[in-house]
């Protein structure tokens, strides 16, 4: 555990019945971070958060929020993290404006009705802030919910799914909003499905797999390590008959597909390199001309696929052997 | 736990008070509190009105006090409403999920249950109020006399209905759900209910009107009747009027003072119960 860690756990382990939720979890997430929390579904992330806000008892392990063990019902350390469940679950017969009063009033934020007219216009809902939240669409109600989260200017952001059901232009008013706050030195951990999102906005990602953390590094680590192989896209003036075979016998080259002029390659994974002046080199030597190459970035979704499918596989394995 | 119990964390006492004033302003600004307080005067109306024709009919006054088995009875189940209102309100926050959303900021349990205790509390004073002066006008008008400290005397009764309020919470927040906490609430009140009118009833029989065969169920029920009576929510609001009634203000006070402690020890267990259950709908 680190001096910086506004979240940490240590062995933390949660059971419902024979059912493990959480096993053995070693979380840190860091001061002024965007911490991306992934996993499939059914993988304890909203066990965790839960677990992490003290409303869950852990069988074993301990939370430590902002470097103090968190102690059962601890509402002083609840009250500097701002919450964003997956459904906004909010009193639907109560305007927006009342409902973030109510929470104002909870927190006891300073000069109340500016925050809440700032929060409500930062969601784009400032026109609407009249309305019954019965009213309200599901996107409107998810901004509503980050709305609340967000009011009494916690130091950390606990998100669960914040982009779910928001159109395109929701999506970028919250990952807008996210980045602005971690300018601001905030700490956020999101947890979500929404794989290219979290690429866009996490400065680290952790793992869920049936309730172990199966990985723990910064996006691009990650992604590199998910990276099965790496794939070089290359484009030739035309056609070239053997050519295939030719790269094929290359020592580097595992596979090659080819579609017409067009020639993917798949090499190992390189840490870095591509090869692209070895297959230039024999590209050239069996007399073709390249128009165009380019090595294929991996993504954060490739490598969360690589990573659970591993894991996945490894439990079939496991649950044949027995 | 005292310390929460005692609220010394300025932070719940603070959030306590903020939901104290939520629930007052939802229940004033809700059609069926003042549904309620119009029932509860439609039936001393008509209770008054039987009254007023068997007056006419004989010219006989059953009693000094017209207005005390009316407002008894509609001040009791005032408070059964607003103990119902109150299971009500819990199960539904657990199972909409609005009670997680409140666990995530400074809300713990105690302050929430006690916002409820209290909120229901200050809601039987504003029926008392309602139920109190739509009474005295109906009974001014009915030319029937009424002592000025009525109002004042009844507003006393609002520590009398603390047990049953609390037993609504009970219910509600070690319930399973609504469907079953209503069930929970509506099967003891039943069997309070049926203890207590088969108690009346051999009590009324005059010696000799038993079978010899019914004396020990007679006795049994009267012997489990008394013992409920000091342990039922519902016992504390009638003695508690008697005793205002009556000017018995050294029994008004310990039947308070029995109140207070019951509805916290039924808070203690309504705590328990809604950390087993957990807030996640």
């Amino acid at each position: 555990m680190a001096d910086d860690d506004v979240i940490s756990t240590q062995h933390l382990s949660k059971r419902f019945g024979k059912q493990v939720a959480v096993s053995d979890l070693e979380l840190q997430v860091k001061s002024g971070e965007i911490y991306g929390f992934l996993g499939p579904n059914g993988a304890g992330k909203t066990t965790t958060i839960l677990l992490i806000l003290g409303l869950l008892r852990p069988d074993q392990g301990e939370v430590r929020l902002f470097g103090r063990p968190l102690k059962g019902n601890d509402c002083a350390a609840r009250r500097r993290v701002g919450v964003m469940s997956e459904h906004p679950y909010l009193y639907y017969h109560m305007t927006a404006w009342e409902y973030l009063s109510l929470f104002g009033d909870l927190y006891a934020v300073p000069r109340k009705e500016a925050r809440i007219a700032a929060m409500l216009k930062a969601v784009d809902l400032y026109d609407r802030r009249h309305s019954c939240l019965r009213e309200y669409s599901h996107g409107m109600r998810q901004k509503i919910g980050l709305a609340r989260a967000l009011l009494h200017d916690p130091e950390l952001l606990v998100l669960d799914e914040p982009t779910a059901g928001l159109d395109p232009h929701g999506v970028k008013q919250v990952r807008e909003i996210l980045l602005a706050e971690r300018a601001r030195g905030k700490t956020i951990l999101i947890s979500s499905h929404i794989l290219s999102e979290v690429e866009r906005t996490a400065d680290r990602v952790g793992v869920l797999v049936r309730g172990r953390l199966q990985a723990q590094d910064a996006v691009e680590a990650l992604i590199r390590r998910g990276q099965g192989e790496t794939v070089v896209e290359i484009e030739l003036y035309r056609p070239l008959s053997g050519l295939v075979a030719r790269l094929q016998g290359l020592p580097f080259v595992r596979r090659v597909e080819a579609d017409g002029p067009k020639l993917t390659v798949h090499l190992p994974p390189a840490g870095g390199a591509d090869y692209h002046a070895e297959l230039s080199a024999a590209i050239g030597a069996a007399g073709g001309t390249i128009v165009g190459m380019a090595t294929r970035k991996g993504s954060l979704e490739d490598a969360f696929l690589t990573i659970s499918e591993a894991d996945v596989a490894g439990w079939q394995g496991e649950a044949s052997d027995a | 736990m005292l310390d929460r119990l005692f609220l010394r964390d300025p932070a719940g006492r603070h959030s306590t008070w903020v939901l104290l004033r939520y629930r007052l302003w939802s229940a004033l600004h809700g059609r069926a509190f003042y549904v309620a307080g119009v029932a509860g005067l439609v039936l001393v109306a008509a209770m008054l009105g039987d009254f007023m024709n068997y007056l006419a009919r004989t010219g006989l006054a059953i009693s000094q006090d017209q207005l005390r088995t009316p407002l008894t009875l509609t001040l009791s189940l005032a408070a059964v409403y607003l103990s119902l209102s109150a299971l009500v309100g819990i199960s539904r926050e657990r199972e909409q999920g609005t009670l997680l959303v409140l666990s995530f900021g400074p809300v713990d349990l105690w302050g929430y249950l006690l916002s409820w205790q209290l909120a229901q509390m200050f809601g039987y004073l504003v029926l008392c109020l309602l139920l109190g002066v739509g009474a005295a006008s109906m009974a001014g008008l009915a030319g029937l006399p009424l002592s000025g400290a009525l109002l004042p005397l009844l507003a006393l009764s609002i520590l009398s209905t603390a047990g049953v309020i609390a037993f609504g919470i009970l219910i509600g927040s070690a319930g399973r759900d609504l469907r079953n906490s209503l069930l929970a609430f509506l099967g003891v009140t039943l069997v309070l209910l049926v203890l207590e009118g088969l108690d009346a009833f051999f009590g009324s029989l005059q010696a000799g009107q038993l079978p010899g065969a019914w004396l020990p169920v007679s006795r049994t029920v009267s012997l489990v009747s008394g013992a409920l009576a000091w342990v039922s929510p519902y016992s504390f609001l009638p003695r508690g009027l008697a005793a205002i009634y009556a000017h018995d203000w050294g029994g008004y006070l310990a039947n308070a003072a029995g109140a207070l402690a019951y509805a916290a020890i039924l808070l203690v267990f309504a705590r328990l119960g809604a950390e087993r259950r957990g807030v996640v709908p």
